[in-house]
């Protein structure tokens, strides 16, 4: 699995980085970075999924990565 | 791991509310490997969902009750939390330590977390032209209103009112916001703030009247007239009345618990007096040690915070839950951002040439700021939320909060007030 932003509804409340910051982080500039671009590690997917369902702005959808799609 | 005790028995979790406090807290407990049973009891049917959408894409249209849950339930199943849904709690026997539902049964608990959260103010008048906002449904019926092409009448100038003002106005529909407050959100945020941002309406067309006393809604065929106190009638096809919201208690009175505008707790989220019962969300009245005041905060970000201290203290680490308020609002494709309070004295607002677009006012003792307010600079806010968690103090925020309004050209508000 995977995670995408959709960066025209993300606004940085960084609620994201609160429940998973080994995934997610507000930068200096207050903008969204994804330190995981790819696949999200099997450990990290519960918190992962958290905060895709805690996104104030339901910005952050799980996608199946392509491995698995295919 | 704190959650089972014996072989005999499993422990138990009882949340009462499936809202976002209830719904983060169980998704907490199961996160920090609570064992025990949880048990969700909502009084609405299906799944939970989120509650800002409701005045914001659900009311333009295009959001379906699915795109805006809260949680699926592969993920109940699979976090093993057990959802009993179209179903209220009526009472609480805090002796059996055992909650009683509205369909007669009773549930037995050992830690038990009230999230019941808050219910719009009631006006004594009734119509069935009135409507409030507070469930998906609810949302839903405005909706369809609103495609039916409705005059709209608005009352209470907060940002629930001026949300669904602003929803209606991007479909073109007339609009009159009524607010009793001389000028709106000024509790809150101070006048000046409120006189910029009840410009915004003004701006986009509404009728906004504030000063001004509803005395009564008399039904008129297909339609209602809302009578003002100098003796206005106001038409409307629709009146959606935003005048806040008090805290889902009832169902607890006589039950022991110390009830005054909600469940009053300590510091820890813990009922006074209760041992093992918690409040989360709009419903809690808790020992705020940040301002060391009780405090009631129906914002969603203290839902989501708030649960998870209260699911640590069920673990078995109890901690003080400070919390600085943040709520955001949509309205006439202005991000309004609000952190913190505004209640240190007249507010420094530096404002852009035209409109509010960059707008960004802060409030604070000697040179502090203790509560912020920005629109259409989520950056801003974003660097000053991080920067507040990671423990700055009121004078650092302040210099980076000038530090950006310099880029922003100063005018005091007040010459030209509205």
């Amino acid at each position: 699995m995977r995670v995408t932003v959709n960066w025209d509804t993300c606004v940085g409340h960084g609620v994201c980085e609160g429940t998973a910051p080994e995934v997610f982080e507000i930068n200096d500039d207050g903008e969204l970075e994804l330190l995981i671009d790819g696949e999200i590690p099997e450990r990290l997917l519960p918190k992962v999924r958290k905060a895709a369902f805690a996104c104030p702005e339901h910005a952050l959808r799980m996608e199946k990565g392509e491995a698995e799609a295919s | 791991m704190t959650g089972s005790t014996g072989a005999d028995r499993r422990m138990r979790t009882v949340i009462v509310g499936g809202s976002l406090g209830g719904v983060r807290t169980a998704a907490n407990l199961r996160e920090a490997g609570y064992a025990g049973a949880v048990v969700l009891v909502e009084a609405e049917a299906g799944l939970p969902y989120d509650r800002p959408p409701l005045s914001k894409d659900v009311l333009a249209g295009g959001r379906t009750r699915q795109d805006i849950a809260l949680t699926s339930s592969e993920d109940l199943t699979e976090f093993d939390i057990g959802l009993v849904g179209g179903v209220g709690a009526t009472g609480l026997d805090l002796a059996e330590r055992a909650v009683e539902l509205s369909d007669g049964s009773i549930l037995g608990f050992d830690h038990l977390v009230i999230a019941t959260g808050a219910a719009p103010r009631r006006l004594p008048h009734d119509s069935a032209h009135v409507a409030y906002l507070r469930t998906f449904d609810d949302a839903e019926r405005i909706r369809a209103s609103f495609e039916a092409g409705c005059r709209l009448v608005v009352i209470g100038g907060g940002f629930i009112g001026a949300e669904v003002a602003a929803a209606a106005r991007a479909r073109g529909l007339p609009v009159t916001v009524l607010e009793a407050a001389p000028v709106p959100l000024a509790r809150v945020l101070g006048t000046d703030i409120g006189r910029l941002l009840g410009g915004v309406h003004v701006e986009h067309g509404v009728d906004l009247r504030c000063g001004v006393q509803v005395v009564g809604i008399e039904d008129d065929g297909d339609a209602a007239v809302v009578h003002l106190a100098d003796g206005t009638a106001v038409p409307a096809d629709l009146v959606v009345v935003g005048v806040g919201a008090t805290p889902n208690v009832e169902w607890l009175a006589g039950s022991g618990l110390t009830l005054d505008d909600g469940v009053v707790c300590d510091e820890t989220c813990q009922a006074v007096g209760a041992p093992g019962v918690y409040a989360v969300g709009d419903v809690a009245r808790w020992w705020n040690p940040r301002y060391a005041a009780l405090m009631r905060v129906e914002h969603w970000t203290n839902a989501v915070e708030q649960a998870q201290a209260v699911a640590d203290a069920i673990t078995g680490t109890p901690r003080p839950y400070g919390h600085v308020p943040y709520v955001w609002s949509k309205q006439y494709g202005h991000m309004i951002q609000v952190m913190g309070r505004f209640d240190g004295g007249a507010p420094e607002i530096r404002t852009p040439a035209d409109g509010v677009r960059g707008l960004c006012a802060w409030s604070g003792p000697s040179g502090s700021v203790e509560g912020l307010l920005t629109v259409d600079q989520p950056r801003l806010m974003a660097k000053a939320r991080r920067a507040l968690a990671a423990g700055a103090s009121g004078i650092e925020l302040a210099q980076l909060v000038t530090a950006h309004a310099a880029t922003v050209p100063p005018s005091r508000i007040g010459a030209g007030r509205v």
